[in-house]
């Protein structure tokens, strides 16, 4: 249905503009150019009018208006810099510079402080105030945001971003007039994943950047277009460098506005997670092991050397000796040159799944399959489920998306074994033991069916829906769509195929939309680059079974196996018994304990790449810095090796021509029908482990991001467990705990946690390294003796 | 673990009752006036009520501090049984409140703002109580107001509260 | 001259607040009319219009009017505000309706309530009222218990729930929209408008915010006549209106008089100057309105347009007098340092003016003022009047700049000498 919008004309500065009613007078003179100072008001945040900073004089009006909250009339003739106008502005400047220490020369804010750009050009020079200035009192807002609240005037933006934004109400306007403050009150830091924002949208220097403290004035800053790479979004940004002598230095990473993406937010570990690219564990040199010892060698033989191994094993026992994982955040180049490059090698040992372990499912199950539309259209959504999946931590910005919903009143179901807190009001909330998912997925259809008036199938039958599922089925049902966001409690789990296929079936007899919201930035694209075992003439091992046996060649690409694979107490043994090449950014005793052959790789912010996200969109990004020392983009290293052994159309000028090759050759995925489970396991009642990720621990750049560490690094040895389970095992209060399995023991942090399901054990990335797949875990604490 | 304090019952119970003023799914409404409920029964308001209230009324903790700390009428330091608010408003004022001040001030032996030894009186200064027809004017305890004030009514008040009497 | 014919008509009795008094003077029986559909909501507004009513609060907005902006037909819950804050230094008055006279409120806002299409009313009282509030209450519970409030109201199927509740202290919550933000549990800070209360008020309903005096005039209006209220006043200024007469006069107190009164009357009600001074100044509407010297206002009515001739406001009715002892350097600081106090501090130039204005004012006290101070005085004045949300910037400009147009020897010589020239060293 097509409506003629009614149409508004109004005059600022003479200029003729036309709007729809409802228009603001500012946001009319910002859609023409027409600059109005402003403080106060932010164009994603409700309109307070409190700074006065945009007053404009609107003819016939006696007084000078607010252009930020003022609607335009047909035929209304505004002037922002007419005397009057100027009058108003220039007052207003005074009285905000009165308090507001002069101390540009040294404020973090300087050269892009609205504060100092507006005096230039709307303050009279010399203030007439000679009193004493306000004291304020600092806070300590954590090792992300740095505060001098001397500076603040007082605009608010910060409070409202918390209220309406972030959906976390910590900063507040205290006392009052003159006295007024912003601040937690009670000095607590701040504890949203989008923290960081305030520091873009505080006007002044009040709220800046911790990290960034002093580091750099932004007149010297070079600026480069980039994408996150720690998750599924894909938000844009500008990477700020500055050349300090011989070197690039990363200052800071910004928001790069994309209304269809992150609009203008970016989540803390998108923010400051580039403190890990130069970090100095970075690997600089190719290394090769020789009789045990590491030497550092050239690129020109460590790429003959792989090249002559790799053609050994090959000749010798075929491509199936040979396999290749690589982190879900590498990029398309990566992915499809490292699929290229074994598949001619005749192996389809690929994958990119690296927590994963049930792949039963893998043909019904489209890895590919992207949201449609755009982020914005789950805003309209009326009901969002989310199972396993913890978009608060995992992916702020599509969290942000659907906090929007909820806020405009669609209902928002979760299912988990852990229920972190949301920053939005959820409709239920429904923990569910590790070991139960499947048993409660399938009374979950079960509910479904007979609301449908549907037929149950046989291994669903035994699974009578309680009372609390059947009222959480009931509200998914009254929704004639929706989307069902599948994470990674799901994906990662032992029985995820099951638990996937009885998701599917309630998707599609709900009607609801189903997405698996995939781990790293490129999942999708590792999918469609096609990494996967079943894509090729025959099908290869998936991660599972390449860790059956030793690899004769095992090539793990950007990816640290003890941190970014579950069960890596298992894993190492076969690990150092195979022969592995690992192309890697970050150096660590570990890697060198179990690698043959390291290949030192650029992070993202060294090469140009391609992520796709959720949305299916490729996201194209370029370098920001040169190389660190002698690391190679990673497509670049495949390349070459492939080049050397002289193997088919490896000639690749930049990575441009291997996007426009990749998307000329797609991936043929022929899935099947989805099939339910034959049965469906009840759990065994046994109390179950399992390792929940810190959102700042998902990849080897964040961790090693100085400060997200320092924020991530209480939950590396904590034991999360409900007062049930806790009582189960004598605790009766949070603290340090031993824990023992296997006739092994290790100190803990237990914490009490009534948001963990019952005979459920999350425990913390350090943990989780030491432990045995479903090994049988003690707990005792250290207190009560 | 369970380190939650609770408002003592008679707290909660004038709090649920206040909550039936507003509609049911605006909590906060009722900020305002929990926070006096709270004071007129510990004395004053310390940030552990404040935490105790955002809880009991499901809110975020910085809606309840922006609150007490804007209204006037909060004591967010403990004060003395007695708090005498003196109007030092223009009506009063006129009619001398500044001098009957500092007649207080040295009566008790304080300075404004502060509270006696004995904890029985705190001495403040209030902005204008809609007693101008009767100033000098004050009110005790942030309701009771005393009118018409003389050096020599305060004295006798002053005396009588000494000696235990009620207001 | 005729006193206490509107809102306190019910005074002079031996129980002024209680119910059989209240009925006694026809009490509730515009109200039962309008129940029984004997009486229709436009007729009430027509009345109110006819009557001349004018918003007793400060701003002087016709009351009819701004009922009739309420579209009454449109679906959803609306609400009636009674603003009982009574801050305004000066002012005493509508505490003394609801001691004395709370059923004629209680009817006030039942009638208005309804002509409006509002289920649900607020009386929102500044924090000390306790005593205030407790008289509400009972007169609230006995008029419920008469069927006249609440649910189903004589089985006429119509609804009213009246609510008293009470602040804890801020002048700002007497700004209309501040109101709002505390009723809705929030700081007070005033919202801009447009939108307008009218269309987005309490808890985003449309709402009217009336001031006690208003409210509690409306019952008396409908019985008796818009005709006989107007006619009490002047062509220009219907009714009579509540003053509260304070400083120096030597019987302050509170009267309830005809609009058009003139000031020498009503000073002499107040007893005449205290000791027989001269009259040197009035403030006539509260501490925000503009000073008139003592013998301009002796020649002045106390009206809308009499008080508007002499360059000031009727405002609240808070008339302040100064007799020629007063020091004016001295008064203005007491006042600015009211504003200072009182200031919710979101606007930058109430916020930050108040304070240097304030500080400039303890400066001159302290022997530190400079001649050009008192031009700096005007000039800040200047730059936050007509800057702010709410009129709380002019409120704290026109004491400024009036004081000062009229007494600046008073201000150059504090300045220049470094004492008071009233007061001397
Ligand atoms: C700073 C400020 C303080 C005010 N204080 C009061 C007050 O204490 N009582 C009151 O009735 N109106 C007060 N008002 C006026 C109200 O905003 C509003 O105009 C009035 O309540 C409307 O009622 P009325 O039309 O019946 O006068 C104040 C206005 C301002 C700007
Ligand atoms: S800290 Fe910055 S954003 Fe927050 S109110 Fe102050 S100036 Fe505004
Ligand atoms: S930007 Fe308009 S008042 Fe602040």
């Amino acid at each position: 249905m097509s409506r003629i919008e009614e149409k508004i004309t109004l005059f600022i500065d003479d200029q003729r503009i036309e709007c729809t009613p409802g228009t603001t007078i500012i946001e009319a003179a910002d859609s023409v150019g027409i600059y109005i100072p402003r403080f106060c008001y932010h164009e994603k945040l409700s309109v307070v009018a409190s700074c006065r900073m945009c007053l404009v004089e609107v003819e016939k009006a006696p007084k000078t208006l607010p252009a930020c909250a003022t609607p335009v009339a047909n035929d209304m003739h505004v002037y922002t810099r007419s005397q009057k106008a100027r009058q108003s502005q220039k007052a207003v400047m005074e009285f905000l510079l009165i308090n507001h220490p002069l101390d540009c020369p040294i404020c973090d804010q300087g050269g892009e402080c609205e504060l100092q750009d507006i005096a230039m050009g709307y303050g009279e020079g010399v203030s007439k105030f000679t009193k004493d200035k306000r004291v304020v009192y600092d806070e300590n807002l954590g090792p992300l945001v740095a505060t001098d609240m001397t500076r603040c005037i007082h605009c608010t933006r910060c409070v409202r971003f918390g209220t309406e934004i972030a959906g976390i109400e910590e900063l507040g306007a205290l006392k009052r007039g003159n006295h007024m403050n912003i601040g937690t009150y009670l000095k607590k830091g701040l504890k949203s994943e989008l923290s960081g924002n305030v520091i873009d949208i505080c006007p002044v220097g009040a709220l800046t950047s911790k990290p960034y403290r002093f580091h750099g004035r932004s007149w010297g800053f070079s600026q480069h277009v980039s994408v996150s790479p720690h998750d599924c979004v894909g938000s844009n940004t500008y990477i700020h460098s500055i050349n300090n002598g011989n070197n690039l230095d990363i200052m800071r990473v910004v928001p790069r506005k994309n209304d269809n993406v992150n609009e203008t937010w970016l989540s803390d570990r998108d923010r400051f997670s580039y403190e890990g690219i130069q970090h100095k564990k970075r690997l600089t040199r190719p290394l090769v092991k020789k009789n045990g010892q590491w030497k550092e060698v050239s690129w020109a033989h460590v790429v003959s050397y792989i090249a002559d191994c790799l053609k050994q094993v090959t000749d010798s026992k075929g491509g199936q000796k040979i396999a290749a994982l690589a982190h879900p955040s590498s990029t398309c180049e990566e992915f499809y040159l490292l699929q290229k490059l074994f598949r001619q090698l005749g192996s389809n040992n690929l994958d990119f799944r690296l927590k994963e372990s049930d792949f039963k499912d893998q043909y019904q199950i489209n890895y590919t399959t992207n949201l449609s539309g755009s982020f914005e259209d789950i805003e309209q959504s009326r009901c969002i489920t989310l199972i396993g999946a913890n978009t608060r931590n995992d992916q702020p910005m599509l969290n942000h998306r659907i906090r929007k919903a909820v806020l405009s009143g669609a209902d928002c179901i979760r299912i988990d074994s852990h229920m972190s807190p949301m920053n939005f009001k959820t409709t239920y909330d429904f923990l569910t033991p590790h070991d139960e998912w499947s048993s409660n997925l399938a009374q979950l259809l079960h509910a479904v069916l007979n609301i449908k008036k549907q037929p149950v199938p046989k291994s669903i039958q035994p699974h009578k829906p309680t009372d609390d599922i059947t009222k959480l089925a009931k509200t998914i049902c009254k929704h004639k769509s929706g989307y069902i966001f599948v994470g990674k409690h799901v994906m990662h789990h032992e029985n995820a195929s099951s638990m996937r296929a009885i998701i599917q079936a309630i998707a599609k007899e709900t009607n609801h939309t189903i997405t698996f919201v995939s781990e790293g930035a490129n999942t999708i694209g590792g999918a469609k680059m096609g990494m996967l075992p079943y894509l090729g003439e025959t099908i290869g091992l998936d991660k599972e079974a390449i860790f059956k046996k030793p690899m004769s060649i095992l090539w793990l690409h950007q990816l640290d196996p003890e941190h970014d694979m579950t069960h890596y107490a298992e894993i190492k043994n076969k690990l150092e018994k195979s022969f592995v090449i690992s192309c890697n950014a970050y150096d660590s005793d570990e890697l060198r304990s179990y690698a043959d052959v390291i290949i030192p790789a650029c992070t993202f912010a060294e090469m140009s790449g391609t992520f796709i996200n959720l949305l299916g969109q490729q996201q194209r990004f370029h370098a920001a810095l040169p190389p660190l020392g002698d690391s190679k983009a990673g497509w670049k290293i495949i390349a070459a090796i492939a080049q050397t052994m002289q193997l088919n159309s490896f000639n690749y000028p930049h990575s441009q021509a291997v996007v426009d090759e990749f998307n000329g050759n797609h991936f043929d995925f022929n899935y099947q029908e989805n099939v339910l489970p034959e049965t469906i396991a009840n759990g065994n009642g046994h109390h179950s482990w399992v390792s929940f990720d810190h959102p700042f621990n998902v990849d080897a750049i964040t961790r090693h991001a100085k400060a997200l560490q320092e924020v991530a690094k209480d939950d590396d040895w904590t034991v999360r467990i409900n007062s049930r389970v806790a009582k189960y095992y004598g605790i009766n209060h949070d603290g340090a705990a031993t824990l023992r399995f296997e006739a092994k023991n290790t100190k803990v942090f237990v914490v009490i946690d009534e948001l963990v399901a019952d005979k459920t054990i999350i425990v913390g990335k350090e943990v989780a390294t030491l432990l045995p797949k479903n090994c049988k875990i003690e707990l005792e604490s250290n207190h009560d003796k | 673990m369970n380190n939650k304090r609770e408002f003592d019952s008679s707290v909660t119970k004038q709090i649920d009752a206040w909550k039936k003023k507003f509609p049911k799914e605006k909590p906060e409404s009722s900020i305002i006036m929990s926070l006096r409920f709270i004071q007129d029964h510990y004395g004053w308001l310390s940030d552990k009520h404040l935490d105790m209230l955002a809880d009991y009324l499901d809110l975020a903790p910085i809606r309840v501090y922006e609150v007490a700390s804007f209204y006037s009428m909060y004591h967010r330091k403990p004060v003395g049984k007695y708090v005498l608010g003196i109007c030092g408003s223009i009506s009063c004022m006129l009619r001398g409140s500044e001098p009957l001040l500092h007649h207080l001030e040295t009566k008790l032996d304080i300075k404004l703002g502060d509270t006696t030894k004995d904890g029985l009186f705190t001495l403040k200064e209030v902005e204008c109580l809609a007693s101008c027809t009767k100033a000098p004017a004050m009110v005790v305890n942030g309701t009771q107001y005393v009118e018409d004030l003389t050096p020599e009514s305060l004295d006798k008040l002053v005396d009588n509260l000494r000696q235990g009497e009620q207001l | 001259m005729k006193q206490n014919l509107v809102c306190y008509r019910t005074f002079e009795e031996k129980s002024p607040s209680s119910f059989e008094t209240y009925k006694k003077f026809n009490g509730y029986t515009t109200w039962e009319k309008l129940l029984k559909g004997k009486m229709k909501p436009s007729e009430v507004i027509d009345a109110i219009k006819a009557a001349g009513l004018m918003g007793r609060g400060g701003a002087g907005f016709p009351t009819g009017l701004k009922m009739s902006f309420i579209n009454r037909d449109k679906e959803g819950q609306k609400y009636l505000v009674c603003n009982s804050d009574e801050s305004e230094p000066g002012t005493s008055k509508d505490r003394f309706i609801m001691q004395k006279n709370p059923h004629q409120l209680i009817e006030g806002m039942a009638i208005a309530a309804y002509t409006m299409g509002a289920t649900v009313g607020y009386n929102y009282m500044r924090g000390e009222f306790m005593k205030e509030f407790e008289s509400c209450e009972k007169a609230l519970k006995e008029a419920k218990k008469a069927g006249l409030i609440g649910k189903n109201i004589l089985g006429t199927g119509i609804n009213f729930e009246l609510i008293n509740i009470i602040g804890a202290g801020a002048y700002i919550v007497g700004e209309e929209t501040a109101m709002l933000e505390s009723i809705e549990g929030k700081r007070a800070m005033p919202r801009f408008k447009p939108p307008f209360p009218a269309n987005y008020g309490l808890y985003g309903k449309p709402t009217t915010v009336n001031n006690t005096e208003s409210l509690a005039s409306i019952p008396v209006i409908l019985d008796k006549g818009a005709e006989w209220f107007k006619k009490l006043g002047t062509e220009k200024s219907g009714g009579t209106k509540i003053f509260s007469v304070s400083g120096h006069v030597a019987k302050p107190g509170v009267f309830e008089i005809p609009m058009g009164t003139p000031f020498k009357d009503l000073l002499e009600l107040a007893g005449g100057m205290l000791d027989n001074r001269g009259c040197k100044a009035v403030i006539p509407g509260g501490s925000s309105m503009k000073i008139v010297p003592g013998k301009t206002m002796l020649k002045a009515e106390m009206s809308y347009e009499g008080m508007q001739s002499v360059g000031s406001a009727i405002g609240s009715g808070g008339v302040i007098v100064m007799d020629d002892r007063t020091c004016m350097v001295e008064a203005l600081a007491c006042v600015i340092k009211f504003y200072e106090d009182e200031s919710c501090g979101q606007c930058t130039p109430c916020r930050e003016g108040t304070n240097w204005l304030h500080q400039n004012l303890r400066d001159i006290i302290a022997g530190k003022g400079k001649i050009k101070d008192v031009d700096l005085l005007v000039e800040i004045a200047g730059k936050i009047e007509g800057k702010t949300i709410c009129a709380f910037g002019e409120a704290v400009a026109w004491p400024v700049q009036s004081f000062i147009e009229h007494f600046r020897d008073e201000f150059e010589f504090y300045c220049k000498n470094g004492y008071s020239k009233v007061k001397g060293k």
